[in-house]
């Protein structure tokens, strides 16, 4: 029996001493430097992770049925002449904002510096909603980061590995964001869903609120976080119980979260202009 | 104990890169519907080990695989590590029974080890944060199950080479 008692004798150190990690790992920071060094050597699990999803993707790409080149090109061309045309008039804009801006008094919007990345891996489980994306310590990212890509707002950088960060999910259940409809103004919070399922919760809007089914959210900026007026999310039902003072409402992110493949990584180069 | 019959693993080789490949598993990326059946790879290898060379793995096994997994995960220091030991420590104790048993009554003993596992997890993930126990919480213990007889023969097979060629002159 001195073996089976050893074994119950090992497993009960052994937890003790997870337990005592974890304890340390939740109220302080001091292994966040052990975490940092261990992610180097295991960032290999993701790269080898990714080949069958790039083998895929290439696979996928050469059984496309060839498409017409020229015509795919003017396309581009006409919808690059009406971008180019929007872009000269949101910096006439935005200048005139700015001296607007001054002349009330009130500090520059900050302006926002952006930094290409491509997703690695999306995980969704009931514990997590996260992203990986291949942009690390060594390109500049750091933790706060806000992620975007061409229709809105994706998450938060939450962790920065060495080549590598991990993006959490608007949607995730630890996310809370600051919105503001667009159509009425009003204010209120988004809170993720969590889960295997890509939804907001807004749960903080009394029967009285003027909001309707489709309605656009956008970032409010409160809070400082989350930069101001970037798309969110779309209000997808709206529920009245009379058992409740609140309006039951969901949206739907306007990101295709499950087929994100890139993410822009915001970060303001005007740092005074955020005190 | 130790009887000679009670083999020991001198190359440690073997464990380290079914546990790589279980990391890759676990973090590879799967359309969205497969995402919820995910099997808990790791935990399976945990529990192979832990069953064919209870020598070598045993609670502190677990709880250094934890570790790295946590890191892998991104979860709190400890969260996986608490979770395999528990794992490896229960295997360890039933290897005899689970060496007798059919595939299946081993399937059926893995759906309760991963259940404990699952169950510890979302224990320890839930003190701080809110998690859902929903289908999609309990739908890996079914894959689990289904898929326990690839790590069955893959892992037995492995030890049975590593074992005959302790014998060779």
């Amino acid at each position: 029996m001195s073996g089976a008692n050893a074994t119950a004798a090992s497993w009960f150190v052994v937890s003790c001493l997870a337990i005592s990690i974890l304890v340390t790992d939740r109220q302080t920071d001091w292994l966040v430097g052990v975490r940092t060094v261990l992610s180097f050597p295991l960032g290999l699990v993701y790269t080898v992770a990714e080949v069958p999803y790039a083998l895929y993707v290439r696979v996928d790409k050469a059984l496309e049925v060839s498409i017409d080149t020229e015509a795919a090109y003017q396309q581009l061309r006409a919808e690059y002449a009406g971008l180019r045309a929007e872009a000269l008039k949101i910096g006439a804009l935005e200048r005139e904002n700015n001296e607007l801006r001054s002349l009330l008094g009130v500090s520059k919007a900050t302006r926002m510096e952006t930094k290409y990345a491509s997703v690695m891996d999306i995980s969704v489980s009931s514990f997590r909603q996260q992203i990986v994306v291949d942009r690390g310590l060594i390109d500049g990212v750091y933790e706060g980061q806000v992620a975007i890509d061409a229709v809105g707002l994706v998450g938060l950088v939450t962790e920065v590995m060495v080549n590598r960060a991990r993006v959490r999910l608007l949607t995730d259940g630890d996310v809370a964001i600051p919105l503001m409809f667009e159509r009425s103004g009003v204010r209120t919070m988004g809170i993720g869903q969590g889960g295997s399922n890509y939804s907001l919760k807004l749960p903080f809007l009394t029967r009285n609120s003027d909001i309707h089914e489709g309605d656009l959210l956008v970032s409010s900026g409160l809070g400082g976080r989350y930069p101001e007026g970037y798309p969110v999310a779309i209000v997808e039902s709206i529920s009245e119980s009379t058992a409740h003072s609140f309006l039951e409402v969901t949206a739907q992110p306007v990101v295709e979260l499950d087929k994100l493949a890139h993410v822009l990584l915001l970060s303001s180069t005007d740092q005074d202009a955020q005190d | 104990m130790n009887t000679g019959l009670q083999f020991r693993l001198s190359n440690k080789t073997p464990l380290l890169v079914s546990i790589f490949f279980a990391m890759v598993l676990v973090v590879m990326r799967l359309p969205q519907w497969a995402e919820v059946w995910r099997p808990d790879w790791i935990a399976l290898v945990v529990i192979g080990w832990a069953v064919f060379a209870p020598g070598v793995c045993g609670p502190v096994f677990g709880m250094l695989t934890g570790l790295v997994v946590d890191v892998v995960l991104a979860e709190s220091f400890g969260v996986h590590a608490l979770v395999y030991a528990l794992l490896a420590y229960i295997a360890n104790v039933l290897n005899f029974q689970m060496r007798m048993y059919t595939l299946f009554q081993q399937a059926v003993m893995v759906f309760g080890l991963t259940f404990i596992a699952r169950s510890l997890l979302g224990l320890l993930l839930g003190i701080d944060k809110e998690i859902f126990i929903d289908f999609g919480y309990w739908a890996p213990l079914i894959t689990n199950m289904l898929v326990w007889p690839w790590i069955y023969f893959s892992l037995r097979g492995t030890k049975l080479a590593m074992t005959a060629s302790l014998f060779e002159p």
